[in-house]
């Protein structure tokens, strides 16, 4: 099999992965997976709002997960690890299915989007930008777009320090797209450079005039430089 | 040269309305025909702006003497073919983005023996299509005519509009409505949602 035909498997096997935790976790709020290989077998982290969920009753739930993961997606020996977020207002898929999920409900665009950008923001983000797309109102398509602070889009930053979310808001008129973008808290920015204040070097100690006549030679003593 | 604007939504909405009376601005109420006005509420509103008719379009007029504005039609329109023609008829549908290519199925079907022409690659606006029919039927080919695809129109501190549709560009400004861009503004319930 060529190379890339490999990694195309991979990625695929990744989506979909991905997909089924999505599907699976969604009520325990799920925020994204990392799946590593170790020498024992597959480590899989799932950072998700509420572990509890996941866990369930005496690990029964986790258990069965843990079996599915191993039998639906051949990973081996998976080991699960469930980590709960800190602060699920940083986090872009749970902001996104919230902002999906009151849309869906009839609260108004432009309030839920505010209300959320404010809860964004008084966690600490950088900076936040809401996207609703489609036919909000029933009549043209169109893309809502609320934002603040300052948020990367390109290049590394966008990729490392943005945290992207999706959601779907199924409405009357059709279904609405949510995309939600947090530029984390306390991230530095490659342009950001600090200049430190100039140190100067330490100097050596000054003698004591006392030690100084001390260390003077006596007069008549003989000296290497003195000439005879 | 008539430009018509056969109805197609089932709701005669306050954005549809506004493209609607720009368009009538644009190409003259004398010259604009608007077709497929069912209900009697809307005849009265729109009678205001241009000629209405309550009859279809495939109706009034001989097949052969129109062109259809369709974005999935695969020729060009051109000033030559529309010296040749009576009308240009354009949909009266407020799209969708990605384009579900309603056009050709409310509209293009129902005149198999006119001829289906593009504007570009992009999805105009009721009112821009009007306006580039316009240019066409005067000598401009599509070709002289600036298109800007996609605006964003700025509602407030922190939150704007997108519109993913091509609009034409007149003096370095693209051309919409002053009163869609009101309307836009108004916060609800007065305008949207």
């Amino acid at each position: 099999m060529p190379v890339e035909r490999t990694f195309i498997k991979l990625g695929m096997k990744r989506v979909e992965l991905e997909s089924f935790l999505e599907a699976e976790l969604e009520r325990a709020g799920y925020s994204g997976a990392d799946v590593r290989r170790i020498p024992t077998g597959t480590h899989v982290a799932l950072y998700v709002e509420r572990p509890g969920m996941v866990i369930g009753r005496k690990g029964k739930s986790i258990k069965q997960l843990t079996d599915e993961l191993e039998k639906k997606f051949g990973l081996e020996n998976p080991q699960v690890e469930v980590v709960e977020i800190p602060k699920p207002e940083l986090s872009g898929p749970i902001m996104a299915k919230r902002v999906a999920f009151a849309i869906e409900r009839g609260i108004r665009v432009r309030r839920a989007c505010r209300g959320m950008i404010r809860r964004i923001m008084g966690a600490g983000a950088r900076g936040v930008e809401i996207v609703v797309s489609g036919r909000i109102a029933g009549e043209r398509s169109r893309s809502e777009r609320f934002y603040q602070g300052y948020l990367s889009k390109a290049g590394v930053p966008a990729e490392k320090l943005v945290s992207h979310g999706y959601a779907v808001a199924k409405l009357k008129p059709g279904v609405a797209g949510v995309k939600v973008s947090i530029m984390l808290p306390d991230v530095s920015l490659p342009d950001e450079i600090k200049v430190e204040a100039e140190t100067k070097p330490a100097e050596a100690p000054q003698p004591k005039p006392e030690e100084e006549e001390k260390l003077a030679p006596k007069e008549g003593e003989a000296s290497g430089d003195t000439e005879t | 040269m008539f430009f018509i604007i056969e109805h197609l939504e089932p709701k005669m909405s306050e954005w549809l309305y506004i493209e609607y009376l720009h368009a009538a601005r644009i190409v003259g109420r004398d010259k604009l025909l608007i077709t497929n006005v069912r209900k009697k509420s809307e005849f009265y509103r729109l009678s205001k702006l241009a000629r209405v008719e309550r009859k279809r379009t495939r109706e009034l007029f001989k097949q052969s003497e129109l062109v259809v504005l369709d974005p999935r039609a695969k020729k060009k329109l051109s000033p030559a073919e529309l010296k040749r023609k009576r009308a240009v008829v354009i949909g009266g549908i407020l799209g969708e983005e990605p384009p579900l290519g309603r056009t050709k199925e409310l509209l293009t079907k129902s005149l198999p023996r006119a001829s289906a022409r593009n504007i570009g690659k992009f999805q105009f606006a009721i009112d821009g299509a009007a306006y580039m029919a316009k240019q066409v039927s005067e000598g401009k080919s599509l070709k002289e005519v600036p298109v800007q695809h996609g605006l964003e129109v700025h509602i407030s501190k922190g939150h704007s509009v997108l519109l993913p549709y091509a609009y034409p560009i007149v003096g370095g400004k693209p051309i919409i409505s002053r009163q869609l861009i009101a309307y836009l503004k108004r916060p609800w319930p007065l305008g949207r949602r």
